[in-house]
């Protein structure tokens, strides 16, 4: 097989994975013009980070989503194609991740999520009652970092008094920035300062098996691949990943939600008069808002979408392309609670297609249910000045809303 | 209508489950309980709709 070097399909483009301090929504409209261009784009190596390509055609990124085999997940961030550390299950390829995903399905199936549902619920109102009477809110600092941040912990078991020494470090490892901490050592040292608290919790657990419950960690102490009891090092691994994966994706998820709702009365409205239609409209804004961005080796030569590609080459995977497709939706930047057919890849797809999806939703739905009941109107102060931030994540920076 | 689900492709998202579910049951692993299935004219729109909802595009139709 000759591989061409393609450059006249394969345009070369500027583009800054870390682009902030962005308008909101912004970042959706500029993946969309590469897509223009063609399926896959190429990004130079420049300022010190390598180059790499970006699916930006929906049919480009599911097929890279869904084959494992000539995409790998060893690198999954592209400016970092040769990573040191070890996010499980997120970086394994199959026949390896085929087991952990095994091991890890039970506690995500819809029917298990659903048995979260009334702690959840209760803490989400807890939340919402803390400033129901306020005039103004902190949307992330008092609800979307820590509703997800919650979740989180019930699902390992966690005792609720470490709550806030984990709402401490969600701040640093997720809300470092140019100013607070430039070169994210602060992020770092939070990083391994909560590893080392899940290993501390992991060897109490294993000493003292009564304080095991009915939860995830209880049940992965005795996980087995290939036959070999998963180690205490795995499972901070693991848990790391669960923390940080459920985290910064569903607080932007709520933020960038309800930004739409309280500039867009009409969605909102709909919402409080006809709360059965949340789920889909949960749906909707997941298809309208795709904030997650991944990122594949690929293997050995080959071709996405007709283009060839190198082994080595990191290929930036956005969620975006397929949902906010404007082949197939012609208004893709529209919330429409009335669209016939949703259909979006905001969860990935393929063996690794997130594994918290319905736990998302159910936090997503929560929210919107509990949220409305109590505050059915409310406006963002200062609109113009909310801004974006892109990378692996997009996320609006802050959100003060004005409670009436 | 006959569907066929495409078990390799199925990953497990219930989005078919979520738009029609008396349709596409799952199994406690939380993937389409089937993989050959025949429904009901009655069906016939549910089942569409769950059919160009999947992500995955793991579901197809004869008939």
């Amino acid at each position: 097989m000759t591989v061409q070097n393609d450059r006249a399909r394969c345009p070369v483009v500027e583009w800054d994975y870390l682009q902030g301090g962005c308008p909101v929504n912004s970042g959706f409209a500029r993946i969309s013009e590469l897509a223009e261009k063609a399926p896959i784009v190429e990004v130079e190596a420049a300022n010190g980070l390598p180059g790499y390509l970006i699916a930006a055609a929906g049919e480009a990124v599911v097929e890279v989503f869904q084959d494992p085999r000539r995409f790998s997940s060893n690198a999954v961030i592209p400016i970092e194609p040769d990573p040191e550390y070890l996010m499980i299950p997120v970086m394994i390829d199959p026949p390896d991740h085929t087991a952990w995903r095994k091991l890890l399905a039970p506690f995500f199936v819809p029917s298990r999520v659903q048995m979260l549902e009334p702690r959840i619920r209760a803490r989400c109102v807890e939340l919402i009652e803390e400033f129901a009477d306020d005039d103004f809110v902190d949307f992330i600092q008092m609800f979307a970092a820590q509703f997800p941040n919650f979740v989180f912990m019930e699902l390992l078991g966690l005792p609720q008094k470490d709550f806030e020494q984990f709402m401490v470090w969600e701040n640093r490892i997720m809300h470092a920035d140019s100013v607070n901490d430039p070169d994210r050592s602060g992020a770092r040292e939070a990083m391994v300062e909560v590893s080392t608290y899940l290993g501390d919790l992991i060897n109490a657990r294993r000493a003292d098996p009564s304080l095991n419950g009915d939860d995830l960690l209880a049940a992965a102490l005795h996980w087995e691949i290939d036959g070999k009891p998963v180690t205490t090092e795995e499972l901070q691994n693991l848990c790391m990943f669960l923390f940080i994966a459920g985290l910064d994706t569903v607080a932007a998820q709520l933020t960038v939600s309800f930004h739409h709702l309280a500039t867009n009365p009409k969605n909102r409205r709909r919402i409080v008069e006809d709360p059965d239609i949340i789920p889909q409209a949960v749906e909707e804004l997941l298809r309208a808002f795709p904030n997650v961005s991944t990122g594949r080796k690929v293997v050995a030569d080959t071709e996405v979408a007709g283009i060839q590609v190198k082994a080595g080459q990191m290929i930036l995977l956005p969620t975006s392309p397929a949902g906010r497709n404007y082949a197939t939706y012609p208004d893709a930047d529209v919330v429409d609670f009335d669209r016939p057919v949703i259909r979006h890849t905001s969860f990935g797809a393929g063996p690794h297609r997130c594994i918290g999806a319905h736990l998302a939703r159910l936090e997503l739905r929560v929210a919107l249910e509990e949220w409305h009941r109590r505050l059915p109107e409310y406006t963002v102060d200062d609109v113009d000045a909310v801004t974006e931030h892109t990378g692996s994540t997009f996320g609006i920076d802050n959100l003060r809303l004005v409670l009436p | 209508m006959k569907l066929t689900v495409d078990k390799q492709k199925c990953q497990g998202h219930a989005m078919c489950a979520a738009v029609a579910p008396s349709v596409y049951p799952l199994d406690d692993e939380g993937y389409v309980a089937f993989e050959h299935a025949e429904v009901d004219e009655s069906d016939r729109s549910a089942a569409t709709l769950g059919i160009e909802t999947c992500p995955e595009q793991a579901i197809s139709a004869t008939t």
